[in-house]
């Protein structure tokens, strides 16, 4: 199917992010001044400012290094850090609000208490309350139940600082407790290039300057990742050709020199069509197969068996002649890159797409090659000592039996979060501690989440801000920003990892989650000894330390950890991932035919499986995407950019809109059998006919959340690595109809 | 004459600003919520054997 779209409407489309071309639109490589500028280079540092450095923690494909410029104990900017050459000393925009989120009128002060959950009527208490009141709620639960599983964690990625994991060492060291186990994000397609390579690891992002084709398949770094955006460019100076795939046509897509809109969830279908024409023009690299991939022979017996090139424009709705084209030019063009976004595998088929896709790199020799590759993510930076996470359980404590008799914590599904909970018995969970997350906001189904929450007898939220979830909890602790604590941070796309200095004092009574987990260890213990085992001091700092191993020290050529505060360090990892050949599946190659999928049910040749239909009472896909003001429920409540962004909208084709009779302005309910949102449309060609458009997002004084129309289905996979299959939230089916 | 007309534009004011206190307009506004109050999710697999506590969770 090909979308109409006048030039006009696609250019009113994209105007409103002109602020974010401006930042990302200079060419070439041009690197900004190096870090020996910290020092003397900037006007802050000569007028008496002090210079610190800093990571954005907040779950970003960029996690930029950052410097924070305090005078007199303030913050009064930030900018990106210039000694790591991804980031390059520039931030996105909204990293450049920081200032006014640490200064915010809306942050947390203190410790709080609410009346009734829910009634607003919240009152202000010390420290040693708040702990009491907690610490008595545990001692009062491992009493009546036994053990401390009743009490419940969900701490996900609002802040990925590695000392933050002294959450989760915070509920081990007070027992067996239930935890939400799994990742919302980018679980099924951490699964497919398990299956393929044995884990996932991409090139270096800045390595895309080496190649000569390069496939953005349904990622849109101009709003998600705009510091990869500079070597795309310059890749693209160099000659290279930038393709975009993606049913939307986002502000990446109009940078591109070629845009495919696909039908969502059918990318697995496109990546197979383009190989049964790769295979049929003889354009496999047979010699890189034979060296390095197992199943093979196998995938191509499928491939002629029952695939064509009419058959997957039949379900792409992209026409035959352009994926042949497109086919032709990828293989033909060495090396190519491609870059697999995570929307397109928050579907039920969405880790068998990412399959078919790492078996177009490999069969076409792009995998291991400098300016090739399939790229999703790493964790090849992550080998940490997770010291603050790892604490050993109190004498006595139980949990859950395992068949060989020892003790296990109790998992429940983080993406099933609010049905596992009303569902979890023997014991019932009764406390929920929630840190770095807004399952009230970003969670599908929050108003089983919220009917969850009914059953709690203490729900405590560590956050900077009144989110929804801290909204309905009973205790809300206010938490540091980065700028007000120590921390080390590594990224899942870029390979460079920072450490994160302390430059102001905490935000009235903000506190750091490993200094809360001290705090009610001592006040645990106080109340019966030896019920905690988590240390009760120590700086920051010091934990920093004991993050490092020598393996970590070695990847990163530094012999200790204060190396880092003389700037970031990029690890030494292979700039090519797999260019050493040496795959970690369990037959050492890529596995295009996989020996491990089965054994989840799953097929073992990345074979298409059907995208899933929308049913005849809700026929438009409801697409809910990062916003570019925003990171899930983060920023967006920023004065600044409420300034830029005071409302949500949803995208309408303008097919669409004429059929049901909106125009642009109008208020539109959105609907299905378990939620609405009612919101203005904006009439655009940027989305199909049969897609809607919202974006994930906290307005902060706004009843705005779109989850409560998204229902958790799984995704395909996600199990094997991260204990939970993913999300299908881009399955998500809906109506419309105009309010007024 | 004069009395008649500025009667009439005082009552006028009134009607307007009366009717735009009841216009619909002002109902509409960013909402959400549940349109099944009896809606209690799916369970869609049983008997979760997440790794141990001692693996992050990225
Ligand atoms: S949100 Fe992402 S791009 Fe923006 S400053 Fe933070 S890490 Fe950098």
């Amino acid at each position: 199917m090909a979308y109409q779209l006048s030039r006009r409407s696609f250019l009113k489309g994209l105007a409103a992010g002109g602020a974010l071309t401006a930042l990302t639109a200079y060419g070439g490589l041009k690197m900004a001044p190096t870090a020996a500028g910290v020092a003397d280079g900037y006007p802050e540092a000569a007028a008496g400012a002090r210079v610190f450095r800093n990571v954005c923690p907040r779950n970003c494909y960029d996690t930029c290094s950052m410097l924070s410029y305090v005078k007199d104990g303030i913050l009064r900017k930030v900018s990106g850090d210039p000694a790591n050459t991804f980031t390059n000393g520039r931030l996105c925009v909204k990293g450049y609000t920081y200032t006014r989120r640490v200064y915010s009128p809306d942050r947390l002060k203190y410790p709080m208490k609410q009346d009734k959950r829910g009634s607003g009527r919240w009152q202000r208490i010390s420290w040693d309350e708040a702990l009491d009141i907690i610490a008595r709620k545990i001692l009062d639960i491992k009493k009546q139940y036994g053990s401390t599983l009743p009490v419940c964690l969900n701490k996900y990625s609002g802040n990925f600082d590695i000392l933050h994991y002294g959450i989760e060492g915070m509920m081990s060291s007070i027992g067996y407790t239930t935890r939400a186990l799994g990742t919302p994000c980018w679980p099924a397609g951490i699964d497919a290039q398990t299956y393929d390579f044995g884990t996932l690891w991409n090139n270096d992002p800045e390595d895309l300057v080496n190649s000569r084709y390069i496939i953005l398949w349904g990622v849109n770094p101009a709003w998600t990742s705009v510091h990869s955006m500079r070597f795309l460019y310059a890749a693209r100076e160099k000659g290279a050709k930038l393709v975009v795939i993606d049913p939307v046509v986002t502000q990446t897509a109009s940078k591109a020199d070629l845009y495919l809109q696909i039908k969502p969830a059918t990318d697995g279908a496109l990546a197979l069509g383009m190989a049964r024409h790769i295979l049929d023009n003889g354009w496999v690299d047979q010699e890189y197969l034979k060296a390095n991939a197992v199943g093979w022979e196998e995938f191509f017996a499928y491939l002629r068996r029952e695939v064509t090139l009419d058959w997957a424009s039949k379900v792409t709705g992209i026409p035959a002649g352009v994926i042949a084209d497109l086919a032709r030019e990828y293989a033909t063009t060495k090396p190519a890159a491609i870059w697999i976004g995570y929307g397109l595998q928050r579907h039920t088929n969405g880790g068998q797409n990412v399959r078919a896709i790492d078996a177009l790199a490999a069969i076409t020799g792009n995998v291991g090659k400098s300016g090739g590759g399939a790229l999703y993510g790493h964790l090849e930076t992550w080998g940490f000592n997770y010291a603050a996470m790892t604490m050993p359980k109190p004498a006595g404590a139980l949990g859950v039996k395992k068949p060989d008799g020892t003790m296990s914590d109790r998992f429940i599904n983080i993406n099933n979060f609010g049905a596992e909970l009303l569902n979890v018995k023997d014991p019932p969970v009764k406390m929920l501690w929630i840190a770095c997350r807004n399952p009230l906001s970003q969670d599908p189904e929050p108003q089983v989440v919220q009917k969850a929450f009914e059953n709690m007898d203490l729900v405590v939220t560590v956050d900077h801000f009144l989110t929804r979830t801290a909204a309905w909890s009973d205790i809300v602790l206010p938490a540091t920003t980065q700028f007000e604590e120590y921390g080390v941070n590594a990224s899942y796309w870029h390979y460079w990892v920072g450490i994160n200095e302390q430059a102001i004092e905490p935000y009235f009574e903000a506190k750091n989650d490993v200094q809360i987990a001290m705090l009610l260890s001592a006040k645990l213990n106080a109340l019966e000894p030896g019920s905690c085992t988590y240390p009760t001091g120590g700086s920051l700092e010091e934990l920093v330390g004991k993050e490092f191993n020598q393996k970590m020290l070695d990847l990163l050529g530094i012999a200790d950890y204060r190396e880092l505060k003389q700037g970031p360090r990029k690890a030494k990892l292979l700039t090519a991932a797999w260019s050493d050949g040496k795959f970690r599946t369990p037959s050492g190659k890529i596995e295009i035919k996989s020996s491990e999928a089965p054994k989840y049910g799953l097929p073992a040749l990345p074979v298409y499986v059907p995208e899933k239909q929308a049913p005849p009472e809700y026929p438009y896909r409801f697409i809910t995407p990062h916003w570019r003001h925003g990171l899930h429920s983060q920023f967006q409540n920023i004065d600044w950019m409420m300034n830029v962004s005071p409302e949500p909208f949803v995208e309408i084709h303008p097919a669409t809109a004429a059929a049901k009779g909106i125009r642009d302005g109008d208020w539109v309910k959105i609907y299905n059998e378990i939620g609405y949102l009612t919101l203005k449309a904006r009439i655009t060609a940027t989305t199909a006919p049969e897609i809607l458009v919202a974006y994930e997002a906290w307005y902060k004084d706004l009843d705005y959340n779109l989850n409560y129309t998204v229902k958790a289905v799984p995704s395909d996979m996600g199990k094997k690595a991260t204990g939970n299959r993913g999300l299908a939230f881009h399955d998500n089916f809906v109506n419309i109809e105009k309010v007024r | 004459m004069k009395r008649f007309l500025s009667s009439l534009l005082v009552i006028l004011t009134i009607a307007l600003f009366l009717a735009g206190c009841g216009s619909s307009k002002k109902s509409v506004s960013v909402q959400s919520g549940s349109t099944d109050e009896n809606y209690r999710g799916v369970i869609y697999q049983d008997g979760l054997q997440g790794p141990e506590s001692g693996k992050p969770n990225i």
